[in-house]
């Protein structure tokens, strides 16, 4: 009579047991699947953004000289030419320039490998002014960007 | 009866215990797997802690390159001395040897606006160097850029302009009329570029000289003054106020009863010492003329100044909360 209980007892304890060891080994590999997804990407991207970030860092560039031609045809219309060293340890490459504040069009991407000048060249749709400073920003595609005034 | 029960109740204990026992064993198989599980997950955050630890640790390292880098070129200086349009001198007064990568000279011509040298040549630290470069048009305006990304720029000119910072430029003038000029010395009557016969650069505007000798020449050359003769100078100047605008710069002057002075303050009309007095009679002094704005402004100075050497000459002048820019 009692025999009979004990076993039956017996058998719902294996199959809650069993269903523990699942639900944790589920449930764990879950988790640690997710933890190994969850740092892999971030350190992935802790990986991307600090080698973007000593790249920047190591990203450096000069304006020498800058040129302004006013054109007739079209007219309201100047040439802006700028000379840019890189004296930085890494290749860079400039991607739009500004004349006071205003985006120079036409400023095709250039690189520049280090210790050398590259022309950058691009229009502003009006006239500069001769004998005002003018302001020109030059900036990389790593978001860093080098500024000063040069006349006219 | 009594030992069929002692058995049974025996059995129940031996079954319930054995019973405990597997439940114990089974209830420590999920543990070690939960247990491995959080070892593997800890393993797994402590190893990409060190990734992220080494990576904070290379960019600060960076950091720090850069800002040695900064430091360096901070540091740096060099003169450059033009000494025509193909060849320039690059000094470094810094004990750190500067490293020279490019210099730049002449005008603009799109594309063809090359630098008119290029390459890595280190200059000693007090040292010096002669560059010969293969400008075809330059202007001697150059500048020199380094490694480290500083420009740095000289030319002709800027030599020109440096040797005559703080000092009177002095164009001398000489004619024979009888009578002195009166009129507005901005209209020189006599002193017109036909009678312009040098030019000087003074950095004191105090002098005297003695006409009792006839024959000695004043300005070189054979100018040297007879009865007929008036030689006389425009001289002009920059200066910079030093009181502020409560107070008034002055200058005031002592000149000879033979000679005639005016100054001009920021292209002012001077009258000739007084519009009303006769310039020929007695030496004059303490007369002021004063120069006013904030302090730090810049002006030119202009001084009118001639004899007609009837007797020894001479011009002093005193500048007061001003000096020669």
């Amino acid at each position: 009579m009692v025999l009979p209980l004990s076993k039956d007892k017996g058998l719902s304890e294996i199959i809650a047991t069993v269903l523990m060891i699942m639900i944790v080994t589920v449930l764990g590999f879950s988790i640690f699947l997710y933890g190994l997804g969850f740092f892999t990407a971030t350190t992935s991207a802790n990986n991307q953004a600090t080698a973007t970030g000593i790249q920047s860092l190591q990203e450096r560039f000069v304006i020498i000289d800058v040129n302004f031609t006013v054109t007739t045809t079209p007219v309201n219309n100047t040439i802006v030419t700028a000379w840019v060293y890189n004296y930085g340890s890494t290749n860079e490459k400039i991607v739009a320039m500004y004349l006071n504040g205003t985006q120079v069009s036409n400023v095709l991407s250039t690189l520049i490998d280090p210790n050398a000048a590259l022309m950058v060249v691009g229009n502003v749709p009006f006239n500069v002014t001769q004998g005002i400073p003018q302001t020109i920003r030059v900036v990389s595609s790593l978001g860093n960007f080098y500024e000063n005034n040069y006349g006219y | 009866m009594g030992i069929r029960k002692r058995n049974l109740v025996k059995e129940r204990t031996n079954t319930g215990s054995n019973a405990r026992v597997a439940n114990r064993r089974r209830k420590g198989v999920s543990t070690i797997i939960g247990i491995t599980i959080f070892l593997l997950i800890f393993a797994i955050a402590i190893s990409y802690t060190f990734a992220w630890t080494q990576n904070t640790g290379s960019y600060l390292q960076t950091v720090n390159q850069q800002v040695d880098l900064d430091r360096l070129k901070i540091g740096e200086n060099l003169v450059v001395s033009a000494i025509n349009t193909t060849t320039l001198t690059v000094t470094n007064p810094t004990g750190n040897p500067i490293v020279v990568t490019q210099i730049w000279s002449g005008v603009f011509s799109g594309a063809a606006y090359i630098p008119v040298w290029s390459g890595l040549q280190g200059i000693s630290g007090f040292g010096n160097l002669t560059f010969i470069t293969n400008a075809t048009n330059g202007n001697g305006q150059y500048k020199v850029v380094t490694l480290r990304g500083n420009i740095f720029s000289g030319g002709l000119q800027s030599q020109l302009a440096a040797a005559t910072q703080r000092a009177w430029q002095v164009n001398w003038y000489y004619n024979n009329v009888i009578s002195p000029p009166i009129d507005p010395p901005q209209y020189p009557a006599n002193f017109t570029s036909n009678n312009l016969v040098g030019q000087s650069y003074w950095y004191d505007l105090n002098l005297a000289w003695d006409w009792t000798a006839f024959n000695n020449p004043v300005i070189g050359g054979n100018y040297n003054i007879t009865s007929n003769v008036t030689i006389g100078f425009i001289a002009t100047t920059s200066v910079i106020k030093l009181s502020d605008s409560n107070s008034n710069a002055t200058v005031n002057f002592f000149i000879d009863n033979s000679s005639a002075v005016a100054i001009g303050v920021d292209g002012s009309v001077p009258n000739w010492w007084s519009t009303s007095a006769n310039i020929t009679e007695t030496p004059y002094s303490s007369t002021l003329v004063n120069i006013t704005g904030v302090q730090n402004s810049v002006h030119t100075l202009t001084v009118y100044f001639y004899s007609n050497g009837t007797s020894d000459t001479e011009l002093k002048l005193n500048i007061v909360n001003a000096t020669l820019r």
